[in-house]
């Protein structure tokens, strides 16, 4: 049982700390792209919509 | 102390408000950036892989994911914790292979249905789309009363309520009769147990507002005696079942909340109309925050598509990793519970079960490999998160999304399961909350086990950051609930209603039925969703309307992708081979829980459906110049 408990500590230690280094990554860098979106979306969007539709 | 009082206050309810009108809002603000049905359905196909990833982990932490996870953490420990390594195992390995979702990305295809058609025929994009519908809105079905189980505990609701009376003057004719008349009766047990001072006013007719008073508050002082019912006067009675259930736990045995429950159905069941069902008041209350929550989520979607998704899923990302980070940190800084405390406190009651999924008293092995195959299933076919691999900019951006979201492939069930074992702890130092919640002792099977995380946190969050962990919450309610209307009416449109008609549908009218396939399914989860009974099995009931879709169409996806003989034949095979874990869904509650049964089911059901794909695709070959012979790998 305690080789399940290390385990689960240093998963969850590990699993939680790549987590909340992703969102203050992904917090910044989602709001750039989120303006690309929008400039994006602006200029006509997705181009190719009309022959990519169901056929 | 009433048990099921939180911290939540009205400062809390602004919070949460002002939140939630500013996402609307904003899905209504960015209706002005449509333009073609792909801008609808996959926001312009514009994201990148930041603002993707956000989206990706944002749908898949949808509050019944914590709801689920916190009931199966709460009772089955840290053994739980398999499935979000799971998850996160499958996320890296799909992020940096590229498998399957690669090529999806590189069909620039809308929905995942129509790469059926490119590989193999209409009919089998048709019949995908029916089953991929069915088993999604199936699935569905549940999320509003799970979110209405959230926010009753978190925000008290789910506190005592004090018991009012509707007409006085027949409330205090009939007990003043009964209280002098010699047969039993309720009314005369009632009399027989008020304090001196409030039988003197229910005499008097308790026409003032003191004596009205003196009143309510003896019969709110008598929702907690043990003795209250007796059978001889209760016995023309009719009890509702609830009541009777308790009774024959006996009264002795019941918890102070089960007494006051006990108690309040007698006095309702004695007093039809007179006495308010204050229990069914508060139900309303919260079937009509959900439905509002529904509808506000139906508004913003309908206008904005996924534009408004991607938007408000990026917002509900920051708010929800702030707010489940801060319910953790509450928990971990807590003296009485703290990481050591939680460890403690499973090891001491729940034994190494608790943390070896693979015990004979915990999930076992075939469990665990079914829900392997499961979560790689999901990934690749479960229409919402799959649609994440279409959204974005170009292939490689759809492989970062999966490999950078992994983490929240583990920390979306991993969080909310350890939230639970620190209800546990906090559960097994209180002795009111153990008999509520483990009548037969810790070691013992957990009752209401979804209402111990949500009341865990109203209870050890502050007032004002209280209101950003339910915001943070309501968001993950509202961040699923945006992407599988969306996905949804998306299949409808574009894989069952368009195949079907001779002429091609424009973006506009692609649009519009879409726009109506959302409210319809918005009026259903409102009838079926909100007002139904929730199970007791929840995970297994979402694990088997999943498998109905994703059973056959894993097997028809990978196969159509790496094996250049598989046939339309054998694709429709394998779907409707999916169809066989409908019976399922109608077992019996206690088979449900058996997990070694529910994995051997779900394992057979996987290869039940690669069997019919191999044997129909070898037996009717696609014939030549079918788009199957056109586009094989």
């Amino acid at each position: 049982m305690n080789g399940w408990i290390t385990f689960w500590t240093i998963a969850c230690t590990v699993g939680f700390a790549a987590f909340y280094l992703l969102v203050l990554v992904v917090v910044p860098l989602g709001a750039l792209d989120l303006v690309k979106l929008f400039k994006h979306l602006k200029a006509g969007g997705d181009r190719d919509s009309e022959a990519d539709e169901a056929r | 102390m009433d048990t099921f009082a939180t911290n939540f206050s009205m400062l809390d309810w602004w919070i949460v408000g002002a939140y939630l009108a500013i996402s609307v809002a904003i899905g209504v603000v960015v209706n002005k950036y449509i333009h073609s049905v792909s801008d609808y359905m996959l926001g312009g196909r514009g994201a990148g892989t930041a603002l993707n990833a956000a989206t990706f982990i944002g749908t898949g932490l949808g509050l019944v994911t914590i709801m689920y996870a916190s009931m199966d953490g709460f009772s089955k420990g840290f053994a739980f914790m398999i499935l979000p390594l799971i998850g996160l195992a499958v996320g890296l390995t799909l992020g940096s292979t590229g498998f399957v979702i690669r090529r999806l990305r590189e069909q620039r295809l809308v929905t995942l249905p129509e790469y059926f058609q490119r590989r193999y025929s209409r009919s089998v994009r048709v019949t995908a789309g029916i089953i991929c519908a069915l088993a999604g809105i199936l699935n569905m079905g549940l999320f509003p009363k799970m979110g209405a189980v959230f926010v009753t505990y978190s925000t008290g609701l789910g506190r005592s309520q004090p018991i009012s009376v509707q007409d006085w003057p027949g409330f205090c004719a009939k007990l003043t009769e009964a209280g002098a008349a010699g047969t039993p009766s309720p009314h005369k047990r009632l009399f027989e147990v008020l304090p001196e001072d409030a039988r003197a006013a229910v005499e008097q007719g308790a026409g003032d507002e003191s004596q009205r008073a003196a009143v309510l508050k003896a019969l709110n002082g008598i929702l907690s005696q043990r003795d209250f019912y007796s059978k001889r006067d209760f016995a023309a009675v009719t009890l509702p079942a609830e009541a009777e259930d308790l009774l024959k736990l006996g009264p002795e045995k019941l918890s102070e909340p089960s007494v006051e429950q006990l108690n309040r159905l007698l006095l309702e069941a004695a007093y039809p109309r007179v006495i308010v069902e204050s229990a069914w008041r508060q139900e309303l209350t919260v079937n009509l925050i959900m439905s509002a929550l529904i509808l506000l989520v139906l508004l913003y979607t309908v206008l904005g598509g996924m534009v408004s998704v991607i938007v408000t899923d990026y917002m509900q990302f920051i708010v929800l990793s702030i707010g489940l980070g801060l319910g953790l940190y509450f928990c971990l800084a807590r003296p009485d519970l703290g990481w050591d405390h939680m460890v403690g406190a499973l090891k001491q009651h729940r034994g190494a079960a608790a943390f070896n999924p693979v015990h004979a008293n915990s999930y076992g092995w075939v469990w665990v490999i079914w829900m392997a195959m499961h979560f790689a299933a999901a990934a690749l076919c479960w229409a919402p998160e799959a649609t994440r691999a279409l959204t974005s900019k170009d292939p490689a951006t759809t492989k970062r999304t999966f490999l950078f979201g992994s983490p929240g492939q583990f920390v979306r069930l991993a969080l909310p399961a350890l939230l639970a074992i620190a209800a546990f702890c906090f559960v097994a130092q209180n002795r009111e909350l153990t008999a509520h919640f483990f009548p037969n002792g810790l070691g013992g099977k957990a009752e209401n086990a979804g209402q111990a995380m949500p009341l865990l946190l109203g209870k050890i969050v502050p007032a004002g950051l209280l209101g950003v962990l339910v915001a943070g919450l309501m968001a993950a309610f509202m961040s699923t609930h945006d992407s599988y209307f969306l996905c949804w009416s998306s299949v409808i449109t574009r894989d069952i209603i368009a195949p079907l008609r001779r002429e091609r549908l424009n973006d506009r009218q692609q649009i519009r039925i879409a726009r109506i396939a959302i409210l319809c399914i918005g009026a259903f989860l409102l009838v079926w969703g909100v007002w139904y009974k929730l199970p007791d099995s929840v995970w297994n009931y979402m694990a088997v309307t999943g498998s109905v879709w994703l059973c056959g169409s894993v097997v028809v996806l990978v196969g159509g992708m790496y094996w250049k003989r598989a046939s339309s034949a054998g694709a429709l095979a394998a779907l409707l081979g999916g169809l066989m874990s409908i019976p399922v869904i109608f077992l019996p509650e206690d088979l449900k829980n058996d997990t070694l049964l529910m994995g051997q089911i779900g394992l057979e059901n996987y290869a039940f459906c690669v069997v019919l794909f191999v044997f129909f695709s070898l037996r009717y070959p696609d014939r030549k110049g079918s788009p199957a012979q056109e586009t094989r790998p």
